[in-house]
């Protein structure tokens, strides 16, 4: 099955196109971002078409059998990724309060890939369907149970792709049993650490925004609330103001006074970044703590994302830190995922776009209003 | 979300003050905004708003629509302009949009041409920007703001806006304000003195002494600056010798204008007696005027003062939202106003209508009603990119802990 896959992020939309049964995409690029020029939005959608004619001429002038869209964020609303339809995307939209950066320009690129594509189905795959079944003592925090439901203060994790796929891996390549206990650390500008256990997360430094957790490249991490309010109260800041030092001038950036990735600062012996390196280092550990106290121990720990390669450094350091219970002399089993998120996003959409088609064809009724909505199943799958 | 917002914001200086010139370009003396209120009624479906409409006034009002309705921010700009002095001492055409050394010239370009372009530009970044807005933003283009002492926005307020169902929370003013946040002006009140009689010379005596007592400044409260008296004019009618003495002066805004009126006709009548058996009245100018549009209204010429509490959240947010985007040091501070007839809406927003309200525009105080009114070009587009970020701090959907690249 070939798919086309679209990563959409704030200042750039990345794609890469796979043709069915190659690992690696044929065809990658990045679009403009949305609104890059002064004028309307034809201009993402000319760039659509004009992808759609890069891949005919990639693939014998075949088109896609499906997109693959990323998303940052659904909450629970879909366990599973999903085909676009009308409802799914009234139901996208009802979310955009929940996460007002991030699924407003990805709902115009949907539409915009309905209109370049009109007969291909879109994918949706989130980065928080994973999450979708997080026990309550883990999504819920100490707060007042009216202030919880009314904002919906609900903890999530953010890069739920990798893990779920990096989990999937571990089990399989250690020929374990499908309960194991799996830490596993995703390894991009702010680190994820989720523990899974039964193909279930239990645990996840994340947050109601990408905010908690691990300190990231720019991002403080979790952070006692009252130093919000001090902030407020020293610095004389507004919300905006300490929003914007807490998400953008953190963190790394913060503590070492420059910019510098997560990656970088565990292959420098630069004095500078030893601090920094010192607290991601702790805080990954503590989290990998928590992971194994949520499972009761753990049975290896699975390192992916883009700097995955970090988990060559961070993977015998934990191994040796975190021991097992009773037995000190047998250490954690750890290993590196090293698929790319398109790759992935791509698994999820062909898996998503297979098990649809099989609950089409077991009914006798065909649905048209399948068709009507703006995708219809490509012969070719 | 501030950096998207810079650049969204920078794709736009260019059409902004292409805008704002073709605003120049199109003459708007009050009560003839027929010609600019269509310019920006294309402008704002042209840069997306999600309903424009001309109301009965001739105002134009571009709405964006949120989440909910039960918070709306109101922008106002008015799109007239006082006549232009004389043309001839100007050093370019007042209705060319010239743009030399970064200043944009011409009638209105600081009051408020560029605060409106900045202002309609707002929206539009809104827009482009796609961040969700819990409560609606309301872009209110006004007429007979210079000469009908806000007609336009009184209006608006009375009549358009509740038909539309929308109350505004908050309004901001595109007036010029250098772009530092205004919250408030001392007003004007255009006063006739009327002394009638039967004995012509008791009338001209009452109206002599009378003049004599305000020039010296006695019995009006304000100092000589704060005060302009013309000469009287005299009519004969039925029998009667009537003259009528016009006045302005300074309203402060602990001042009402019913007890400025009642102190003044105490004072001129007492002056006036001893000139024999006349009678005095003090009023304020009343004036009908006709709007582009046909309708006519009664203005009455009182420019409010008025004043929003300086710890205000509405200016508290403002303030906030534009350190935190990064804008140049805010100044907070009050309008001069120290020409006759200056004034702004915020009058009749405040104390009519109990809106709280805030001045943040391009334009400098000193450059409007001059010859060689300019703007600085520079300013109108940090005017929209500053607007939008105030404007996002009251009605926005809040982006805590969502604004990293991290993810």
């Amino acid at each position: 099955m070939s798919i086309l896959v679209i990563r959409p992020s704030r200042y750039t939309s990345h794609f890469a196109y796979f043709a069915g049964g190659c690992r690696e995409p044929i065809l990658t690029g990045d679009m403009k971002p949305l609104h890059s020029g002064d004028g309307d939005e034809t201009e993402t959608v000319e760039e659509l078409l004009h992808i759609r004619s890069l891949c005919r001429k990639r693939l014998s002038a075949a088109e896609p059998d499906a997109l693959a869209v990323r998303l940052t964020f659904t909450a629970s609303e879909f366990p599973k990724p999903v085909v676009a339809t009308p409802e799914v995307i009234r139901r996208l939209q009802a979310l955009v309060p929940r996460a007002p950066l991030h699924l407003p320009p990805k709902l115009r690129l949907i539409e915009h890939c309905r209109q370049a594509f009109p007969e291909v189905p879109i994918v949706l795959v989130s980065e928080t369907s994973f999450f979708s079944g997080l026990p309550a003592r883990e999504r819920y925090y100490g707060l007042h149970a009216d202030i919880t439901k009314s904002l919906k203060l609900e903890r999530y994790g953010f890069h739920g792709i990798f893990h779920e796929w990096a989990c999937h891996y571990a089990r399989h390549s250690i020929r374990q049993n499908p309960a194991a206990r799996i830490l596993s650390v995703c390894l991009i500008p702010q680190p994820e650490i989720t523990a899974v256990m039964r193909s279930r997360p239990v645990m996840v430094t994340g947050g109601v925004t990408p905010l908690e957790g691990i300190p990231g490249e720019t991002t403080c991490g979790e952070l006692d609330a009252g130093i919000v309010l001090t902030l407020r109260k020293e610095m004389g800041w507004g919300p905006e103001q300490i929003n914007n030092v807490l998400t953008r001038e953190s963190g790394l950036r913060g503590i070492v006074g420059r910019d510098v990735t997560v990656d970088a600062i565990f292959r420098t012996d630069d004095p500078d970044v030893r601090l920094a390196r010192e607290i991601i280092q702790y805080r990954i550990l503590l989290a990998c703590g928590a992971g194994i106290a949520a499972m009761g121990g753990v049975d290896n720990i699975v390192f992916s994302g883009d700097y995955v390669d970090v988990g060559e450094i961070l993977g015998p350091w934990l191994s040796s830190t975190l021991v097992f219970k009773g037995n000190p002399d047998r250490r954690i089993p750890w290993l590196c995922f090293r698929e790319s998120l398109d790759r992935l996003i791509a698994d999820s959409a062909e898996l998503t776009i297979r098990s649809h088609l099989a609950a089409l064809q077991s009914e006798t009724e065909w649905d048209r209003s399948h068709v009507a909505s703006g995708y219809s199943v490509p012969a070719n799958v | 979300m501030y950096k998207m917002l810079r650049q969204q914001s920078e794709i736009l200086n260019e059409s902004v003050v292409r805008f704002a010139q073709h605003l120049v370009r199109v003459p708007s003396v009050s009560l003839n905004e027929r010609a600019i209120a269509a310019l920006v009624e294309q402008q704002m479906k042209k840069v997306g708003y999600d309903k424009v409409l001309r109301d009965d006034y001739g105002n134009v009002i571009g709405i964006l629509f949120g989440y909910d309705s039960d918070r709306s921010v109101l922008l106002n700009s008015h799109m007239d302009t006082v006549p232009p002095a004389d043309p001839d001492s100007w050093s370019c055409n007042p209705y060319e949009g010239l743009i030399r050394d970064g200043l944009l010239y011409g009638l209105g370009s600081t009051d408020c041409k560029g605060g409106l372009a900045a202002q309609v530009y707002a929206g539009a970044l809104l827009k482009r920007s796609l961040l969700p807005l819990r409560g609606n933003v309301v872009v209110a283009a006004t007429v007979a703001e210079e000469n009908g002492r806000s007609v336009g926005v009184r209006g608006l307020m009375q009549r358009t806006l509740p038909e539309l169902g929308i109350k505004p929370s908050y309004a901001i003013l595109g007036e010029p304000t250098g772009l530092g946040l205004y919250y408030g002006h001392d007003g004007w009140l255009e006063i006739e003195v009327r002394v009638e009689g039967t004995n012509p010379f008791q009338v001209e005596d009452a109206a002599g002494a009378i003049i004599g007592e305000l020039h010296a400044g006695n019995g009006t409260a304000v100092g000589p600056e704060e005060l302009t008296v013309r000469r009287p004019r005299f009519v004969d009618d039925n029998g009667f010798r009537r003259a009528t003495i016009e006045m302005n002066r300074r309203l402060r805004s602990d001042e009402e204008v019913g007890c400025v009126l009642s102190q003044l006709k105490h004072n001129v009548s007492t002056v006036a007696e001893s000139s024999g058996p006349v009678a005095v009245d003090v009023l304020v100018r009343e004036e009908t005027q006709r709007l582009y549009n046909g309708q006519t209204t009664v203005v009455r010429h009182i420019t409010n003062a008025w004043q929003t509490d300086p710890f205000h959240p509405l200016i508290d947010h403002a303030r906030d939202a534009l350190a935190a985007a990064g804008c140049a040091k805010v100044h907070p501070g009050k309008w001069e106003l120290g020409r006759l007839g200056m004034g702004t809406a915020g009058g009749v927003l405040t104390k009519e209508f109990n809106v709280p309200t805030v001045g943040y525009g391009p334009g400098i105080e000193e450059k409007a009603h001059v010859q060689d009114e300019c703007v600085e070009v520079a300013k109108i587009t940090e005017a929209v990119y500053g607007t939008t970020a105030i404007i996002h701090s009251l009605i926005g959907v809040p982006v805590f802990g969502w604004t990293s690249d991290e993810i």
